[in-house]
This record gives structure tokens, sequence and C-alpha cells, in this order.
């Protein structure tokens, strides 16, 4: 691949988070300078609230940027390959988590207050969401086929130069970046299933409005999840070719290979980022039919109180067969379900499997 | 295709539950073989007692809307309930229209608002 595509990679996804940084920043006063999170919350309690928000915005930040000071001393640039993708994920999910909590934080301030009376009224979706609902055949059977190609293209060569006695690296450092791709695949499969299992009660008020928002925003993050499942995929398709064509093996081929690449890339992330502007665009619609009392958030009314542990992340009810379920932040791990621990397991493994790269680069 | 629950309402959690499912098979939102939430799932997402969602899948059940599966939810089997005698099924709408009455509303508008809701109910067979 070019030398300029991983910058440039980086560059947008650096601009991507810059925007998105800026649009939760901008959050509180998105329904109007004097409404907090569309609520009219007095001033005086606001601004507090807002100056807290914006400071625990920063938090994930600035300790992102201490481990990126750390790679860039280490390992060069070229260690943010691995950090930049893994930070805009764990960042978000930190910046969605603290939005969420302060939005619920507004309301029960705004509901003590008196300013805004919320509905006690709860709904509640009937629809059994499945996977199957949310999968595109075509595209499925085109990751796995990539996927297995890659894999048998990796096993050959692997096979082929151990025999020629060309093989320099062991087995493990040979496909431990291959393994890393196709579980961070695989983690998006994960993550996906996990997205459409999420069940959540509605409040009593508009609640249709809020359902065709809900459904639209979980239709934006489920084409988020597919889009970088499909950059990972492409990303083992082209260490795969690598291997076989690159380091002049064959430079015709490679060269071919190598324009082809930067084209399907272009085609990915077109389709990709196209996809969400879609999807933001529909969501960003049918928010302005909530407006202005319910932004984005839930009611402000937490069932179950007592159940959440370790500030909210932590859920515990086996009567409940949902992993994840609304918590006081957003969202809480069921921990007295099985399944809770596949994802913890998942995590663990990820970890482990980043760690492996970054200190055995094959 | 949702249903409410109000703390404010009159009537019992339960019957809030089998009530909303039931205009929802009345309407046709919930359509035979349609697939429902498990009892305790419903119970979870609610907030409420597991015991106050099973007998409303109960009383569906016995009416014949419903067909619980143990451990695979439960689905809905029929848009029309268990035969039961006419005068049975006039008591609650007796009792509706009484209370209209008594509000004061004159029989126009009594009339209107029943053929209102009866076009909510029965607009999936339009």
């Amino acid at each position: 691949m070019p030398e300029y595509i991983l910058p440039a990679l980086l560059l947008i996804l650096a601009a991507l988070r810059v925007k998105s940084f800026l649009r939760l920043w901008k959050a509180p006063h998105l329904f109007g300078a004097d409404k907090c999170f569309g609520l009219p919350l007095p001033p005086v309690q606001a601004g507090p609230l807002i100056r807290r928000y914006r400071r625990a915005l920063c938090v994930p930040l600035a300790a992102e940027a201490v481990v990126v000071a750390g790679l860039l001393a280490a390992s060069g640039w070229q260690a943010l390959v691995y950090e930049q993708p893994a930070a805009f994920v764990a960042v978000a999910v930190l910046h969605s988590l603290t939005a969420v909590h302060f939005v619920r934080l507004v309301k029960e301030r705004a509901a003590g207050d008196g300013v805004w009376q919320p509905s006690r009224a709860v709904a509640l979706s009937l629809r059994v969401r499945r996977l199957a609902d949310y999968t595109s055949v075509p595209f499925e059977t085109t990751l796995a086929l990539v996927t297995g190609l890659a894999l048998g293209l990796l096993a050959y060569d692997y096979h082929a130069w151990a025999e020629s006695g060309e093989m320099h690296e062991g087995l493990a450092e040979f496909f431990a970046l291959p393994l890393l791709f196709v579980y961070m695949q695989l983690g998006g499969l994960l993550l996906k299933h996990g997205l459409v299992r999420l069940r959540q009660w509605l409040p009593g008020e508009r609640t249709e409005a809020f359902l065709r928002w809900r459904e639209e925003a979980l239709r934006y993050y489920v084409w988020g999840c597919d889009g970088v499942r499909a950059l990972w995929t492409f990303a083992l398709a082209y260490v795969a070719l690598h291997a076989h064509f690159g380091d002049d093996r064959d430079r015709v081929a490679w060269d071919r290979v190598r324009i082809a690449a930067v084209l399907v890339l272009a085609v990915l992330l077109a389709a990709t980022f196209g996809g969400l502007v879609r999807h933001r665009r529909r969501m960003t619609a049918l928010r302005r039919e909530l407006e202005p009392v319910e932004a984005f958030a839930s009611p402000p009314r937490l069932l179950e109180a007592d159940r959440y542990y370790l500030g909210g992340l932590i859920y515990y009810n086996a009567e409940n067969p949902a992993v994840f379920v609304v918590g006081p932040r957003a969202v809480a791990l069921n921990v007295a379900q099985a399944r809770a621990y596949l994802y913890a397991a998942y995590m663990t493994g990820l970890v482990l499997l980043v760690l492996w790269n970054v200190t055995n680069p094959g | 295709m949702f249903i409410q629950v109000n703390p404010d309402d009159t009537r019992p959690i339960y019957r809030q539950v089998a009530d909303a499912i039931k205009a929802l098979i009345a309407r046709g939102e919930l359509t035979e073989g349609t697939a429902l939430p498990p009892v305790r799932q419903v119970a979870a997402d609610l907030g409420v007692n597991l015991n106050t969602i099973a007998t409303a899948y109960r009383e569906l059940q016995d009416e014949g809307l419903i067909r619980v599966r143990h451990g695979a939810g439960a689905v809905v089997a029929s848009r029309t309930s268990a035969a039961r005698p006419e005068d049975e099924l006039r008591v609650p709408l007796r009792t509706a229209l009484t209370q209209l009455v008594l509000a004061g509303f004159p029989r126009k508008q009594i009339l209107t608002i029943v053929a209102d809701e009866l076009r909510g109910l029965l607009q999936g067979d339009q």
C-alpha cells in the first residue's frame, strides 16, 4: 500500500474525532442557549453542570494523550495505527456514557425543581429484534469468503516457505496480525449482536416518535459496526496478499494488487461514511420531532436502582435474560447472565492480542 | 407495536399489560404467529414483578389469544378470544357508557367517541 495511505487514514480519523468532540461539547445548548439539554434549567444550576460535563468529556482525552506520548516515544507514529482505532471506539463509548449520564442528571434536577414534569407512564416495544433482521446475507457471505480465502492463502504461504527454508518467523509471529484482524472483525459482530438485543423502555409520551428515532439510531450504529468489520476484513486480505506477492516476490502482480487495494479501500470508506451520514441525517430529522424536551435520553426515573453496582456499570438480576440493560450510566452489563462473561473474555483477549502485536511485531 | 404502563392508571399493572396486548391483537398489529417477548424479559424491562406479567400472559392464554411455550416465549395464537356469552361482554361496555353519560356527554358525542374507538381497533381490517 502506498506510504501515504496510513497517515492519510489517521488524519481522516483525527478529523472525525474532532468533529464528534465538538458536537458533544455543544450538546447542552443543542436546543437553544437558554436550555440545558433541551430543558429550561435555571442558569445557576445549568452552568456548573455544563462545566462538569465538559470536564468529564476531557478526561478520556487527557488519559489518551499520556498513552499517545508514551507510544510516540517508544515506537514512533506507526504505533498510532493500533492505538487510534481502539481509542476512537473507547473514547466514543465513554463520551456517550458521559452524555447520557449528564442528561439524566439534568432531568433529575429539572424534575426536582418543578421546571419540568416527566411522564410517569412508560412504554415497551413488543417487537422481538433478531440479529437476522439487521443482517445482509450477501455482505456476511462476502466477509466470510474473504476471511476464509485470506487465512487459506496465509496458511499456504507459511507452509510453502517453511518447506523451502525461506520462513524466518515462528507460527505465532506470522499469524499474530491476521489473528488480531479476525478477532476485531468478530468483535464487531459481537457488538452488533449486543446492540440489536439491547432492550429499552420508552417514555409514555411521544412513544412512537421515540421508537422511530431509536430504530434509526440502531441502524446507524449497526451500519458503523458493519463498516468497521468490512475494513478489518480488508486489512486481513491486504496482509495475506502482501505476504504472497509483496517484498519483490512478484513485483508486477503486487503493483496491481496495490492499485486495486486503494480502490477497494476508497469504496469501503465512501460506503461506510456515506451510510453513516445518511443515517445521521434521518436521526436528526426524527430528533426534531422530539424537541425540545426529550433530546436523546431515556426517562429520568431509573427502574431497579438497587440492582446496579460499580457506579452503575454492573447490574445483577438473574431474572432478567438481557446481557446489556439500561443503567444510570447509559448501559450496564448484567453479570448474572453467562453471556456477559463472553464479552468480558473477549475484551481480555483483545488486550492480550494487541499487547502481543505491539511487543512482537511480525 | 408497544404497550404502555401508567402508575396513575386505576387499573392494576397486569390488567394494563393484558389490555394493551389485546388492543394490539384487535388492531391487527400483532398477527397470528407473532412472537412476544418472554415473561421474564417484559417484567425486567418494565421493572415490575415477574408474577404481574405472568398473570397478564396467563389471562391472555386462558382467552385463547396467545400460546405460551415454556422457555421460548409466547406467540399470538388467534385474533379471536374464546367464546363468551354476549351478556358478559356487554357488562364492561355498559360500565364505560355509564361513565360517559354520568360525565355529561351528550348522546351524539358518545356515539362519536364509540365510532372513533371502533375505527381505531378495526383499522387493520380495512
